[in-house]
């Protein structure tokens, strides 16, 4: 097989895989519908997304926020300006380190989890079963674990701003010398917004609203590489791969676009 | 009345159905019968329109299947009850919500009427005594007869059978084949039963066909079967090697 073979059926099937997954998206979107009717799986879901994760969301929160604290830190005591330090690190949480942060863990552990379930259920014929019975899969499996990922990933993202801040805040007074409480009060200065017609910091909102999108594309990554997986262990396993890779991709990209939506043409 | 129509169906350059023509009226339980992998499951996935003809028709009830809006489609399969060879229980749903759960998506009645109807139908396969137990704690048997209770729960007209034999032991195929003749006799229903179990074909079956080389080129009474003398049902039948 040639080279502009390979790549020609390389190109074929991630169209294959970007189409079905755009379909998934639009069929979930379509059902929005009948989530009052979904609501006691979605809280599931929610449960499973948001309690289950958060011991380790938070962990990996405040070490995040120590890292970006002791890191610009160390750099900033040079120029003896340490105590910057109070609105970088809430910033930087906020507009960024937060949603991505919370969107790996998410991706990697729910995401996975999500594509595993749906793919183990897709071979061992569940899903056929559920199309027999006229039960749509997208509204009875989909359908619950986006909506649960989309309420709880901006929910998780809170948690994570706020615990990195307050990590950030405990190296500042071991390490760099900053008083916490002054570091407190300039983290709220920094991120207040006056004028705004949102009465919530941009860097904090703009953040929540990457993280719902995040949630989203999790979701939906997840649910369509499980229901594509077919041949037992190892398309299941293969769902799995290709859940968290295609997951972690569209992060970075949807991130990149909506910073650039958000503070280049919408202005700092 | 379900009509197969000179149907053909290949997949990844492989034929599995060439010319198939099959037709089974109301009331009446065909066995498809053939070996393994030959093409018995994507028939009967043809019937309930998860796979769609290269080629030909299929009929069912009067409705053109791979043509039928999603909405008819979605009707029809609601007449229709399919017992899957694993079962394809749902895994984290207990046998009794298993059960209810066509009844529960489609609002089928209240709560009440639903435990009534699912009572019922584990009662008619001897299995109200599990109704709160996960599948994952069931042997094959039970869950081919929980997959049956499922199967009749919406009272469908039309039953179809993928291998209801595979991977169980002698005494729980004869209990199943007895489920099938039971089911048959008392609800009347249109089957249609995958099988490459003798026993099975001819414990259950009104008429029976062999299939080969994508098509049925055999059908008859069991019967008929039992005594053909064309060679590919004898050897089927009999293990004879011509």
């Amino acid at each position: 097989m040639g080279t502009l073979e390979l790549t020609g059926r390389y190109i074929r099937t991630n169209v294959q895989v970007a189409g079905y997954t755009v379909g998934i998206l639009l069929r979930t979107l379509v059902q929005v519908v009948f989530l009052p009717r979904k609501w006691r799986q979605t809280l599931d879901q929610m449960y499973v997304v948001g309690v289950q994760t958060l011991p380790v969301v938070l962990i990996v929160a405040i070490f995040t926020g120590m890292i970006v604290a002791l890191q610009t830190g160390i750099e900033l005591m040079r120029i003896g300006s340490s105590q910057s330090i109070a609105s970088i690190v809430p910033i930087s949480m906020c507009r960024e380190m937060g949603p991505f942060i919370t969107a790996i863990i998410l991706a990697a552990t729910v995401g996975s989890a999500m594509a595993a379930e749906l793919g183990t259920m897709s071979v061992s014929e569940e899903i056929l079963a559920l199309e027999v019975m006229s039960v749509d899969p997208v509204r009875y499996l989909v359908l619950p674990r986006v909506v649960a990922l989309a309420v709880m990933c901006p929910i998780l993202t809170a948690f994570v701003d706020l615990v990195g801040t307050i990590g950030g805040g405990i190296v500042g007074q071991i390490h760099l010398g900053v008083d916490f409480q002054f570091y407190i009060s300039q983290a709220v200065d920094s991120l207040r917004a006056p004028g705004h017609t949102i009465p919530l910091p941009k860097d904090f909102y703009v953040g929540l609203f990457k993280a719902f999108i995040f949630g989203i594309t999790i979701a939906v990554i997840g649910c369509s590489s499980g229901l594509r997986a077919k041949g037992g262990a190892l398309g299941v396993g293969q769902g799995v791969q290709r859940a968290v890779r295609n997951s972690v991709i569209m992060i970075i990209i949807l991130g990149y676009v909506a910073t650039w939506f958000f503070y280049f043409l919408g202005g700092s | 009345m379900i009509l197969l129509d000179h149907v053909y169906k290949s997949f990844g350059g492989r034929e599995v159905l060439k010319d198939m023509c099959l037709h089974v009226a109301r009331g009446e339980c065909f066995v498809i019968m053939g070996r393994s992998g030959i093409g018995k499951s994507v028939t009967l996935k043809h019937v309930i329109g998860v796979v769609y003809p290269d080629k030909g028709k299929v009929i069912v009830d009067g409705m053109d299947v791979p043509n039928a809006p999603r909405k008819e489609l979605s009707e029809l399969r609601k007449r229709i009850g399919y017992l899957f060879q694993s079962g394809a229980l749902i895994n984290w749903l207990s046998v009794f919500e298993n059960v209810a759960l066509p009844l529960r998506e489609h609002k089928m009645g209240s709560e009440e009427e639903i435990r009534d109807r699912v009572m019922e139908k584990l009662r008619l396969v001897e299995m109200e005594h599990t109704a709160d137990v996960m599948p994952e704690n069931l042997s094959g048997g039970m869950k081919k007869r929980v997959g049956l209770a499922r199967a009749l729960v919406m009272d469908p007209q039309i039953l179809l059978y993928d291998e209801p034999n595979a991977g169980l032991d002698p005494v729980m195929s004869e209990t199943i084949n007895h489920l099938i003749v039971n089911v048959q006799q008392k609800l009347r229903v249109t089957s249609i039963v995958v099988t490459h179990r003798l026993g099975c074909a001819f414990t259950v079956g009104d008429r029976i066909g062999l299939l080969d080389s994508g098509r049925i080129i055999e059908e008859g009474t069991p019967d008929e079967i039992r005594n053909s003398v064309n060679p590919l049902v004898r050897r089927f039948v009999q293990g004879v090697i011509d």
